[in-house]
């Protein structure tokens, strides 16, 4: 079922484990944004979040309407262990055949 | 907005229609989490110092990238691929057109007759309408056309119109609240020698301020000022585009070179646009207007803004009539370009126009039908859609957007048609409607275009959407359409009906019309018009300074052709019939007490001796001019049997004598003649009316010869007969007198052959609705029937009731067609000739076609329905 992750999704999965419980839209936007520089828009994310969560690779629950979100609430993800076991397969993929070509990229 | 940061006031919030695009895209939860997200980056950047202007730009950035996200498509496994579904709702037109489209495609039988239905009738409206555009819309192609008039002087029963003079045109000139400017040119003819055959080209001689007022400049070297139009400076010429493509090969260096016109030397200064002619005037040779020749200009003047041409024409009026030397009283009229068509051009265009507008209504009527049907057949398809969620809107959308391809689709091919249609009108126009060759497809033809694909689409869509997007689930899967019996029959026999009767119209007017023309052509012309030819000989003023070097020419000329062998009989006239020319004044007749009369307007010629014999047009009594008549310059006429009936005294018609001018001598009349058709092959009393003087030393005349075989294969030793007594003569025209003829009803002819095609259209388009309807209840109705032939009834019955619709159909169709044929045909009535608008043998002759087309379409259905096995009762669908 839970086969290879595309390169969102990836980043998507390691940017909620980073967050650990706090791991919502804006959140997960910052953090991508800090550490790629990459722009995500909010629309964006919540599709490939939902296309997870029906692959049953990630869980999420509805939390507290907060006055800045203009009284809309947040949606909470965290991995679920099917999508850790996909992200472990995928990283190990990724080692494995970059093994060797360490000097090609710079770190 | 505004720029200040956490201005005074309201408290700052997203704007209102980005958040309405996200609802647009987003359902529900989605909606509400991105919303949130949205918002809460909105607030967090004015919190940090942002600019309200650069949060809401933030926010609309981030709005609209979450509009471009692809919608989520679930995958077995991998990455989500690039290419998931649409962009988002917001550009969701795009994507049901791209739906639609993919649709259509796969059912070509629909599409395919669809489209080239509709494609020939837009095609026909279109072509139609650039016609009347141009003809009689907006005829001069000129900048602010809608205030150029024409001005003329005219008698007072506006019979008969004159060119301005300069009195009348300074009259004109003083009503400055009126016109902003009036020109006046000349005509002018000169001979072009050099390269090639001597031609003679019709000219204008023109002031300076005439281009200039049209708004047009030459596209090489210059137009001409006021110093070209002193009598004294040399002579200059500005050439029109297809002389100078055709006489000098487009050569840009030939500004500035010379050409001999006639006898003078000119200096080329200019070439004008492609298609440029001066209106009523020349569109090939200029020159500048240096001597009036005191013979009347015609004025064109341009009208001050918000003048109308009705204001124009009181103010004019109110000058009062100006008394002329040739006696009568002469005033201005202001005319419109587009009031100048002939009556007869311009109601055959209305009627074509017409004729196009009821085709478009056929076609419509047929694509609606083959519309409804196509939804008929995907009828559980969207019950499912609606069931699973698509709101009718949604649906009759998706409908739409179909339809909407197929009428755009109709259109362009519409376009291509048209433009095919007007090549081929306008290579095979007669010589009279040479104003067709100015039709083109433009802006105002496309405009036009598009309004009319809009409303068929419109007229094509719009109910079979409404009423197929009420698809219900429950109904349809179990079957329950089936059971639908009339209702829709009812509209559908209607539309039927109505198709029938707009074939019918078309038919009647094709009909009436070929009738009539048949009458044209047989009425007799009042003359032998088989093997005879004539030569048009104009001489000009420069090698033929006086009348003796005319006489010379055409006595001497006249007697070698008669000489000639193979030449029968010759004589030399100043206009040949119908074309007879025409004279005009105010008769007298010496000893009648009422006097001069009104100036009036007749047929009349100069001819000369053997005239009468040459075309055998019999004389009722007296006899023919004689050589001596000629030499001795007596005063003589021949006049026509209508003429002798309404002016002079019964039985004492020779001997009369008459005037048409009250400073001449009156003329002994010597002859009457049978009566020629003139001007015209329609019936007109006053065509008849007819004046014939001796022929002397006209300018211009008419060689007729009548050939004692084939007239064509004479023409060659006629013109070397020419040519032998004056090399540089340019043979303005040689045609037989048959073609004359046939030139004479071009007209009738050419508005005949398009109605015969739209007509023939119409009908196939007809009978093709009866067979759609027909097939459709057949459909429709088997099972009705097979239950019925299971319970006894016979085969005959069962056909009987779809007979019985069918004929209640056609019935209401000829009712409907015929009525709508009285009420159309009045305005036809002035183009018929010998045949009335009612004429019941031709309503009896349409109505046999339109039947016999129907049936032939109910053959199919017929046959269908014939194989309606009782069994079929039993079967599923």
């Amino acid at each position: 079922m839970a086969g290879y992750l595309g390169e969102l999704e990836q980043t998507l999965l390691f940017a909620l484990l980073h967050l650990g419980d706090q791991a919502y839209g804006v959140a997960i936007r910052d953090l991508i944004k800090e550490r790629t520089g990459r722009s995500l828009s909010p629309g964006a994310i919540y599709t490939a979040l939902d296309r997870l969560q029906n692959r049953g690779l990630v869980r999420s629950e509805l939390g507290e309407p907060t006055p800045e979100r203009g009284g809309k609430r947040k949606r909470y993800y965290r991995v679920a262990p099917a999508g850790q076991a996909a992200l472990d397969r995928t990283r190990q993929a990724a080692a494995a055949m970059s093994r060797g070509l360490d000097a090609r990229f710079e770190r | 907005m505004t720029t200040r940061p956490g201005g005074a006031g309201r408290p700052p919030t997203p704007p209102a229609l980005a958040r309405w695009l996200v609802a647009r895209r987003y359902r529900g939860e989605a909606r509400e989490v991105i919303e949130g997200d949205l918002a809460e980056l909105y607030h967090r950047a004015l919190a940090s110092g942002v600019t309200r202007r650069a949060a809401t730009r933030l926010y609309w950035r981030l709005t609209l990238a979450s509009m471009l996200t692809p919608r989520s498509e679930v995958k077995a496994e991998g990455a989500p691929s690039a290419r998931t579904g649409h962009p988002a709702a917001g550009l969701q037109m795009f994507a049901d057109a791209r739906l639609a489209g993919r649709r259509l495609v796969r059912s070509p039988g629909f599409v395919l007759p669809a489209i080239l239905t509709l494609g020939l009738a837009i095609g026909a409206n279109a072509a139609v309408f650039g016609v009347l555009e141009r003809l009689v819309l907006s005829p001069l192609p000129f900048a602010d056309a809608n205030r150029l008039v024409y001005l003329w002087r005219t008698n007072a029963e506006r019979s008969m119109f004159l060119t301005a003079s300069q009195e009348s045109l300074d009259r004109w000139r003083q009503l400055d609240h009126v016109f902003e400017q009036i020109q006046a040119f000349e005509s002018r003819t000169f001979v072009l020698t050099g390269a090639g055959d001597p031609e003679e080209i019709s000219a204008s001689a023109v002031p300076d301020g005439l281009f200039p007022m049209l708004g047009v400049a030459p596209t090489l070297g210059r137009s001409f000022t006021a110093a070209d139009l002193v009598p004294a400076s040399p002579p200059t010429v500005v050439l029109g585009e297809s002389l100078w493509r055709r006489r000098f090969g487009a050569d840009a260096s030939v500004i500035g070179r010379a050409v001999r016109l006639g006898d003078e030397s000119f200096q080329i200064i200019g070439v004008m646009p492609r298609g440029f002619r001066v209106p009523m005037g020349s569109g090939d040779l200029w020159v500048p207007l240096q001597r009036g020749r005191g013979r009347g200009a015609n004025a064109i003047g341009r009208l001050r803004e918000g003048v109308s041409v009705e204001a124009a024409q009181a103010a004019v009026t109110a000058l009062g009539p100006v008394p002329s030397e040739t006696g009568g009283a002469w005033s201005g009229v202001v005319m419109a370009p587009g009031d100048l068509l002939g009556t007869s051009i311009r109601q055959t265009v209305t009627m074509l126009t017409g004729a196009v507008a009821l085709l478009l209504l056929l076609a419509s009527a047929n694509v609606a039908n083959l519309v409804v049907s196509r939804n008929r057949t995907r009828r559980q398809e969207l019950a499912v859609c609606a069931a699973l969620g698509a709101s009718r809107a949604r649906l009759a959308r998706l409908l739409l957007t179909e339809t909407a391809l197929v009428a755009i689709a109709g259109g362009a091919l519409g376009l291509v048609i048209a433009s095919a249609g007007l090549s081929i009108m306008q290579a095979w126009r007669p010589e009279n409607l040479g104003v067709l060759d100015g039709v083109r497809l433009d802006g105002a033809v496309l405009w036009y275009t598009l309004a009319v694909t809009a409303g068929a689409g419109i007229l094509v869509g719009v109910v079979p959407a409404l009423r197929a997007s009420r698809a219900s689930l429950q109904s349809t899967l179990a079957g329950g359409g089936r059971a639908v019996i009339g209702g829709g029959h009812f509209m559908r026999g209607v539309v039927g009906a109505t198709q029938i009767g707009a074939a019918l119209v078309l038919v009647v007017g094709a009909l009436l019309l070929t009738r009539s023309l048949a009458n044209l052509t047989s009425i007799s012309p009042g003359f032998d018009a088989e093997n005879v030819v004539s030569l048009d000989l104009p001489l000009p003023a420069t090698h033929y300074p006086g009348p003796e070097a005319r006489e010379r020419f055409f006595t001497d000329l006249l007697e070698q052709t008669r000489g000639q062998s193979g030449v029968q009989s010759a004589a030399l006239s100043t206009g040949l019939p119908p074309a007879t020319g025409i004279m005009f004044g105010s008769l007298e007749i010496e000893g009648a007490p009422q006097g001069p009369s009104e100036p009036i307007v007749l047929a009349g010629s100069s001819v000369s001796p053997g005239y009468f014999a040459t075309l055998r047009i019999p004389l009722v009594a007296g006899q023919e001019f004689t050589a001596e008549d000629v030499t001795t310059r007596r005063l003589v006429t021949i006049v026509s049997e209508t003429f002798a009936r309404k002016f002079l005294p019964s039985g004492g018609a020779l001997g009369s004598r008459v005037r048409l001018d009250s400073t001449s001598e009156f003329a002994t009349v010597v002859g009457v003649a049978a009566d020629v058709r003139a001007n015209g092959l329609a019936e007109s009393e006053m065509s008849s009316v007819h004046v014939y003087v001796p022929f002397r030393s006209s300018t211009s005349a008419l060689l007729v010869v009548r050939t004692a075989g084939d007239p064509l294969l004479m023409v060659d030793a006629l013109k070397a007969r020419v040519w032998a007594l004056d090399p540089n003569l340019a043979i303005r025209e040689i045609v037989t007198a048959r073609e004359r003829l046939r030139q004479a009803s071009a007209t009738s002819r050419f508005g005949l052959v398009l109605l015969g095609l739209f007509a023939a259209i119409g009908l196939a388009l007809a009978a093709v609705g009866v067979f759609g309807v027909l097939m459709l209840i057949v459909g429709q109705r088997r099972r009705e029937m097979a239950v019925r032939l299971s319970l006894g009834a016979t085969q005959a019955q069962v056909i009987g009731r779809v007979g019985r619709y069918a004929a209640w159909v056609t019935g209401l169709g000829l009712a409907l067609g015929l009525s709508g044929a009285a009420l159309l045909s009045r305005y036809i009535s002035s183009l018929l000739t010998g045949v009335t608008p009612s004429d019941p043998a031709t309503m009896i002759a349409a109505v046999a076609t339109v039947v016999v087309a129907a049936a032939l379409a109910a053959v199919g259905p017929a046959r269908r329905l014939a194989t309606v096995e009782p069994v079929e009762a039993l079967r599923l669908e």
